[in-house]
């Protein structure tokens, strides 16, 4: 009956011709990263990965964590997921997908791993007096500083949440309603905040020293304090998700990027490397050093944390932005 | 009447289905939570009054211009003409990131010599700056009224002894009410969907603009993000509604404005006296000087000096000055090369569909006046829109989910560009249509010809001017748009306002004013070519 309909021997080569086809085109394979490392940076890991693997394709979308946020959130509404592996600086997001469940369990290592450290810290246009220069993160709460000190938003910058996060859970709401009444300004990324310094519209930054550093380099008259309660360490996370279509690629991509060859590409960025045989950045103080009186992250405060990210946000809202 | 139905119900799928997706994404407690909040209801407030102030002002500023521009003749006035519309013509991000190097309140280059009129950050700023932005729009719109009126009325005002002031009052302004109001409502929808000048001049002040809240609860929230921003936009959209109603008024009371009735016209010609000419240019001098003269000539020079050395150490800075950050965008930063030729053939394309679009949509529909409204609120609902929202529904609506694919394409971008900017191209040509009247459509069919026919030989060649201004007028924005292309560009596509964005965000203030003057020589240079091409028809 079914000869009636097909013919088999052309079925036959369509069938081999179709899978010589999609055989010839799978060749190279793809995997798409979005990350939020710097562009110049991830293009190292993209060249340096595909030179390892040269039959897998790297495709890169490159932007702030918060876009990157976005964006997924879109593609997993839309139920069509294009991005393979994750690498933001948004821990509580990562682990907050863990625990929707659209997180894919890993071969080697935790399913939300750290790719390297990123570092709050405080800045100050090169024309203030030394001795007026704040030493402490609570320094900021005094009149002195009024008005002068510039930050980003917890609403638009992932690293600026974190910061948010652990300084209310360190010092209390208190702190923040006390720089809100210090005229705290709070608005945009990382980046704006080195313009407010730089340009000296304000005096002084919290900011991610990975950004000064990299503006002191190409010539801004900014320079870094870092905080004698402690800086703040932030992680940078990479996830793989469930519904990935490229999991395996996107497993050797994320193990590239802890290797040591990827970690020394994320140094030249000022990161910090979660590797102990990679130095600290050129011109940043050593991690232990510096983070000594800072308070560890764990994956149980990242879910504290993630979970009241409505009230954090909410709060801090009512005490700065408002 | 059956098929004209079903391309209606196309075009609401096209261009507001994506929407209409994210908005059944809102959740009802979520959003009464937040209409209850505080902070709504100041941004509620803060959108309303820089969105009617700027529109206000737009108007003041285009009338004003407009009439002056449209009746004498002097020498460069073209030249002074391509000066006022020049606000428009930059994206707004750059003249916003400009009036902040110029004067912002404490290092603002220029804020102890020369200061702001007022303070910069704030409602108040933002609502001068979107007068500023916007003012270009109502002249274009203005101007063309204007000459279309019959001199006789002039002429009839002053033989009867009424002074020029007067008949300004009582003959211009009230032929133009209609014009006025519609492009009042068009710079209304579109200060209230503006990002830039909100997050450049509202947000240090702590003025948030509802876009910039959209924006906001986007950026961290995750699901719950999405459906704030979601529920934020659909107040905007609601905002939009009175602006359209006022649309849709004048068109019921078109018959009595008709500017144009198939008789022959000529245009006004009058003569300035001396002290109404230099009057008029020191007006003229001083606002330009204002509007963008002195911010862009500020990011002009720090683009040759290490950042911030212009604010601290003042002239003394060119003693190092380079063309580094012009070596880096244009030489090191491939992403540049490819964002402008795909920024110009994407847009060009968009620009030639909305153009297409508009023309069939209204000869689909020119017997049926009810259908063209619906389609009007089609077209004007995006426009309405923020954009990082119509990006996010784009993304959900064209990912395959409905049997499209167009994500990580230039399609989707180019969707994006029709949707956003359909509803400029739309009002002109439409605005447009009404001024020929039905009787020439009517005595080609009479004498046996087509509508399609008719519509060829006879509307179209009447049209041309405005479908040919109206390309330019898309083309520019959509040339830096910015909060759109940031969602949308792939590495298949980038535009320049993502490629801008980019270097504002992470790479340095310098390198993204290189950008940006590079992007206005490239916008004036198209502008001259444009003129060059058409010998004077076409272009500003």
């Amino acid at each position: 009956m079914l000869s009636h309909v097909f013919d088999f021997n052309r079925a036959i080569f369509l069938t081999i011709f179709i899978s010589a086809l999609s055989g010839f085109a799978s060749q190279k394979k793809e995997v798409w990263i979005y990350t939020s490392v710097y562009k110049e940076f991830i293009s190292e890991i993209e060249v340096g990965f595909e030179k390892r693997y040269p039959n897998i394709d790297v495709k890169v979308f490159q932007s702030g964590s918060e876009k990157i946020q976005a964006k997924v959130e879109a593609e997993i509404l839309s139920k069509k997921i294009q991005a393979d592996l994750l690498v933001t600086s948004g821990p509580f997001w990562s682990y907050g997908l863990e625990k929707r469940g659209l997180v894919s369990p890993r071969k080697n290592g935790p399913a939300v791993n750290t790719n390297y450290y990123s570092l709050m810290v405080i800045i100050y246009n090169n024309k203030t007096p030394e001795t007026e220069r704040p030493k402490t993160f609570t320094d900021l709460l005094k009149p002195n500083y009024k008005r002068f000190v510039q930050f980003s938003s917890p609403l638009e910058s992932g690293t600026a949440f974190a910061t948010v996060a652990y300084l209310s859970d360190r010092y209390g709401w208190e702190f923040f309603e006390k720089l809100g009444d210090n005229h705290l300004a709070s608005s945009g990324g990382n980046s704006a905040v080195i313009q407010k310094v730089e340009s000296g519209e304000k005096k002084y930054g919290i900011v991610l020293l990975e950004n000064a550093l990299a503006a002191i380099k190409k010539g801004s008259p900014i320079g870094v304090i870092y905080p004698t309660d402690g800086s703040i360490p932030i992680p940078s996370m990479q996830v793989i998700l469930k519904d990935s279509p490229n999991k395996e690629q996107a497993e050797l991509l994320a193990e590239y990027i802890l290797s040591k060859e990827g970690q020394m590409i994320l140094r030249k960025g000022y990161m910090y490397s979660v590797r102990s045989d990679v130095p600290a950045p050129e011109g940043a103080a050593p991690f232990k050093d510096v983070t000594a009186k800072a308070i560890p992250w764990t994956p149980e405060r990242f879910i504290k944390f993630e979970a009241n990210s409505k009230d954090i946000k909410k709060k801090y809202s009512e005490h700065v932005l408002e | 009447m059956k098929l004209k139905f079903s391309l209606l119900v196309l075009f609401g799928a096209l261009f507001i289905g994506p929407i209409f997706v994210l908005f059944t994404k809102i959740d009802p407690v979520l959003f009464q939570e937040t209409l209850e909040s505080k902070s709504f209801l100041k941004s509620l407030n803060v959108t309303l009054i820089s969105g009617l102030g700027g529109a206000a002002l737009s108007a003041i500023f285009g009338l004003f211009f407009a009439h002056f521009f449209s009746m004498y003749q002097w020498k460069l006035k073209r030249i002074q003409r391509l000066g006022f519309l020049i606000p428009y013509l930059i994206p707004n991000c750059i003249l916003a990131a400009a009036y902040v190097v110029a004067w912002n309140p404490v290092s603002g280059i220029l804020t102890s010599s020369l200061p702001f009129p007022g303070e910069l950050y704030g409602t108040w700023g933002m609502t001068f700056i979107f007068g500023v932005v916007h003012a270009p729009l109502v002249f274009l719109i203005l101007e063309d009224k204007i000459q279309k009126i019959d001199p006789v009325f002039f002429e009839a005002s002053q033989v009867s002894g009424a002074s020029s002031l007067r008949t300004f009052f009582k003959i211009e302004l009230p032929l133009l009410l209609p014009a006025i109001l519609s492009s009042i409502s068009l710079c209304f929808s579109l200060n209230i969907s503006a990002f830039a000048i909100p997050a450049w001049i509202g947000a240090p002040e702590k003025a948030y603009a509802l876009t910039y809240k959209v924006y906001q609860t986007l950026q961290l929230g995750g699901e719950e993000g999405i459906s704030q921003s979601a529920g934020l936009s659909l107040i905007l959209f609601l905002l939009a509604i009175p602006s359209l109603a006022l649309n849709v008024w004048i068109q019921k009371n078109e018959k009595k404005y008709l500017l144009i009735t198939g008789k022959a016209s000529r245009k006004m010609e009058s003569s300035f006296s001396q002290k109404k000419f230099y009057l008029f240019q020191s007006s003229y001098i001083l606002c330009m000087l204002v509007f963008w003269i002195l911010p862009l000539a500020v990011l002009f020079l720090s683009t040759f000096v290490k950042p911030g050395c212009l604010q601290q150490n003042g002239l003394d800075c060119f003693q190092e000055a380079s063309l580094k950050s012009y070596e880096y965008i244009l030489v090191e930063l491939p992403d540049t090369k490819q964002a402008i030729s795909q920024s110009l053939i994407y847009g060009t394309l968009s620009g030639i569909l909305i153009i297409v679009l508009c023309l069939v949509s209204l000869m689909l529909f020119s017997n049926k006046k009810s259908f063209q409204q619906i389609l009007e609120w089609f077209f004007a609902i995006p426009i309405a829109t923020p954009g990082a929202i119509l990006a996010l529904g784009l993304i959900v609506s064209y990912s395959g989910q409905f049997g499209i694919n167009l994500y990580n394409t230039a399609w989707i971008a180019v969707v994006a560009y029709i949707l956003k900017h359909m509803n400029m191209a739309f009002l002109p040509i439409r605005n447009g249509l009404m001024n020929i009247h039905a009787s020439l459509v009517e005595a080609a069919q009479i004498s046996g010809a087509s509508k399609r026919r008719a519509w060829k030989d006879i509307v179209v060649p009447i049209l041309k001017p405005d479908i040919m201004g109206v390309f330019f007028l898309v083309l520019i924005p959509i040339l830096g748009e910015l909060t759109m292309s940031v969602f949308l560009a792939s590495p298949n596509f980038k535009s320049i306002g993502s490629v801008l964005f980019e270097l504002q965000d992470y790479a340095d203030q310098a390198s993204a004013s290189a950008l940006s003057i590079v992007l206005v020589i490239l916008i004036l240079f198209m502008n001259q070519l444009t003129r060059w091409l058409s010998r004077g028809r076409l272009g500003y």
